[in-house]
């Protein structure tokens, strides 16, 4: 028995084609179906705005009452180059049907279609902590699209966030894919596009721009940028832009949320920025806080490196962590985001907000390095150990140059 | 005057040698923008009255890259 | 490096370095400072410390410009041994010493140009010394 194919089209195609079709008295449209595992389609009429699986396929949506169908359509189809697996929606004029599909050689048959509306779902799931909806209008600058930033940016388009600025001047290299959101398949193209189609692929209906520049360099537009969004997550390597993004963060009045893994994902930390508290600078400047940054790149490598380092050297600091040891990382830094993005009398904030007071949060993966003398996780819950979140406390520093200027 | 100008540049090295040795510093590590110069203030020699120096012990124990 | 910041760095300057130092801007935004330093003691020496237009989040660069040629206790210039671990020195630039000053994880912001050239005048100092005693200026500056 053949198994019963599987029919999808997007809600807001499906209203913009009933309209086109009622403006234009439309009664067959072609499009193209992404055909997956022989059993998967998912129908569009206008270009999709992500990557779908599957391989492109004629599809075609006639709009007519189901009585309304006849041979002489059929025959239409086959002189249009329909396959025989061809999907054919069709499309109440009137919206008075559950629309229905069958492959072009199978007029007779009937399979529903699955209406997708995901941002819809995106509003709806979240309801319970953070009602639907209400991070449709935020926009968040992520600058770093690494193995931290994309998965972020992914997250964070999960909750529901209806506008992107993704920041990133690489490619996406083979040594990356073990910890990074984007696939194999992605190898080669520009980090802010690759990411832009996950995103998409999460909330077809999110706004993103993309920049592929080095904002270590691009003050200018890094300020502008800032300034336009609600939020800003600093998920990049180094210190120096760390830093730029601190500036343009504290210029622009706007909250930013920086990660980091330190050596070899030993551990990490993560900080928040609100205008009037510490900034990134003040963190460093009040005392400095431990651990070289994670490695990850043979690029960072030659820049962590001193001209005399022997040869070999910078080559061995590429030492990048699990993508497990990364996880909470970034699971952290979305938390924070999702707090500072929330209104505040949102359920999500009436506990979280009280828990997450600290500016500055540091966690361990492994017992070396920086946490070597830590004891044994064990069963103890009053001593310091690795896989446990500690919020420290930061305060301003007076004299810094950072946030002590304007 | 004040003493803690006495001591020269050998003397400097001296101080800095021993702190990388790990023993204790004696002796304070300034900068005197009058001089132009950096000094060492030993221990119980007061700073100046206008105590216009920046002491730069921290400095100098971040170590170099 | 923006105008608020450029008057807090000429301002320590002036206090500190009077009429020993000329601090210039590109229209880019990148920064030169030249300036007068002394060993106790010793020798003067010429500086010149150059910063990208992102300064402070980058960390300026410091060259010796002045004298021209610098020996160690050896007798070697000390640009044909460069980059040095031992003497503190990095891959010259334009036939200039380029001296390590801060480590990258210990900068910040919040250091001047002023706390570079203490750094610089440490490293200095610590050279000087090695012409007598024949010892690494690491032992003096630490790694």
């Amino acid at each position: 028995m053949r198994a019963p194919f599987h029919y999808a089209i997007l809600a807001s195609q499906l209203e913009r084609l009933r309209s086109e079709a009622r403006r234009r008295r439309l009664r067959l449209v072609e499009g193209v179906a992404f055909v997956a595992d022989g059993e998967s389609f998912h129908l569009f009429h206008e270009k999709p705005s992500f990557p779908c699986a599957g391989l492109p396929l004629p599809c075609f949506f006639v709009i007519a009452e189901a009585s309304d169908l006849s041979g002489s359509l059929m025959e239409k189809l086959e002189a249009m180059g329909a396959r025989p697996e061809s999907p054919v929606l069709v499309l109440s004029p009137a919206g008075t049907a559950e629309p229905f599909a069958f492959p072009a050689g199978s007029p007779q048959e009937r399979f529903p279609v699955s209406v997708l509306s995901p941002e819809k779902d995106l509003a709806s799931r979240g309801g319970a902590i953070l009602e639907g909806g209400l991070l449709r209008e935020k926009k968040v600058l992520i600058v770093g699209l690494g193995s931290f930033g994309s998965v972020a940016a992914v997250e964070l388009a999960k909750s529901g966030v209806g506008h992107f600025v993704l920041a990133d001047n690489d490619r996406l290299e083979p040594g990356n894919l073990c910890r990074h959101a984007c696939s194999v398949a992605d190898v080669g193209r520009r980090k802010t596009l690759a990411v832009r189609d996950l995103v998409l692929a999460r909330n077809p209906d999110a706004q993103v721009e993309t920049f592929e520049g080095d904002v270590n360099v691009e003050g200018t537009w890094l300020r502008q940028a800032a300034r336009e969004c609600d939020l800003i997550l600093c998920m990049t390597g180094t210190a120096r832009s760390r830093f730029n993004v601190n500036a343009a963060c504290v210029g622009a009045g706007r909250s930013a949320i920086y990660a980091r893994a330190v050596t070899r994902a030993e551990g990490g930390d993560v900080f928040r920025y609100r205008p009037g508290g510490p900034c990134l600078a003040c963190l460093f400047s009040g005392g400095g806080v431990p651990g070289a940054p994670e490695v990850s790149s043979a690029r960072d490598a030659a820049e962590a490196a001193a001209d005399y380092a022997p040869p070999g050297y910078a080559e061995s600091l590429v030492q990048p962590g699990l993508a497990n040891d990364i996880a909470p990382l970034v699971g952290m830094a979305v938390k924070l985001s999702l707090l500072e993005l929330a209104p505040k009398d949102q359920p999500l904030w009436r506990k979280l907000g009280e828990d997450l007071e600290a500016p500055f949060y540091v966690w361990a993966n492994r017992r070396e390095g920086l946490y070597e003398e830590y004891p044994p996780l064990g069963y103890n819950f009053n001593k310091s150990a690795i896989l446990r979140w500690y919020g420290v406390r930061v305060a301003r520093d007076s004299s810094c140059l950072a946030c002590g200027l304007g | 005057m004040d003493s803690a100008r006495q001591l020269p540049s050998a003397a400097i090295g001296g101080e800095l040698l021993l702190r990388r040795q790990g023993v204790p510093a004696k002796n304070r590590l300034e900068f005197d923008p009058a001089s132009g110069e950096l000094r060492l203030r030993p221990p119980g020699i007061p700073a100046p009255a206008e105590g216009n120096v920046t002491v730069i012990d921290q400095i100098a124990s971040d170590g170099f890259a | 490096m923006d105008e608020a910041r450029r008057k807090i760095e000429e301002t320590v300057l002036a206090s500190t370095f009077p009429g020993a130092f000329r601090l210039t801007q590109d229209a880019k935004g990148a920064a030169r400072l030249e300036v007068e330093v002394t060993v106790p003691g010793g020798g003067s020496y010429g500086l010149l410390i150059t910063a990208e237009p992102d300064y402070p989040s980058s960390m300026p660069e410091v060259y010796l410009v002045r004298p021209l040629v610098l020996r160690d206790a050896r007798g070697r210039e000390l640009l044909s041994i460069s980059p040095s671990h031992e003497m503190h020195l990095l891959k010259p630039r334009n036939r200039f010493l380029r001296l390590c000053h801060y480590k990258p994880e210990a900068w910040h912001p919040s250091v001047t140009f002023y706390k570079v050239v203490l750094k610089s005048l440490l490293w200095l100092t610590a050279y000087e010394n090695h012409l007598q005693s024949g010892r690494p200026i690491t032992d003096y500056l630490g790694t």
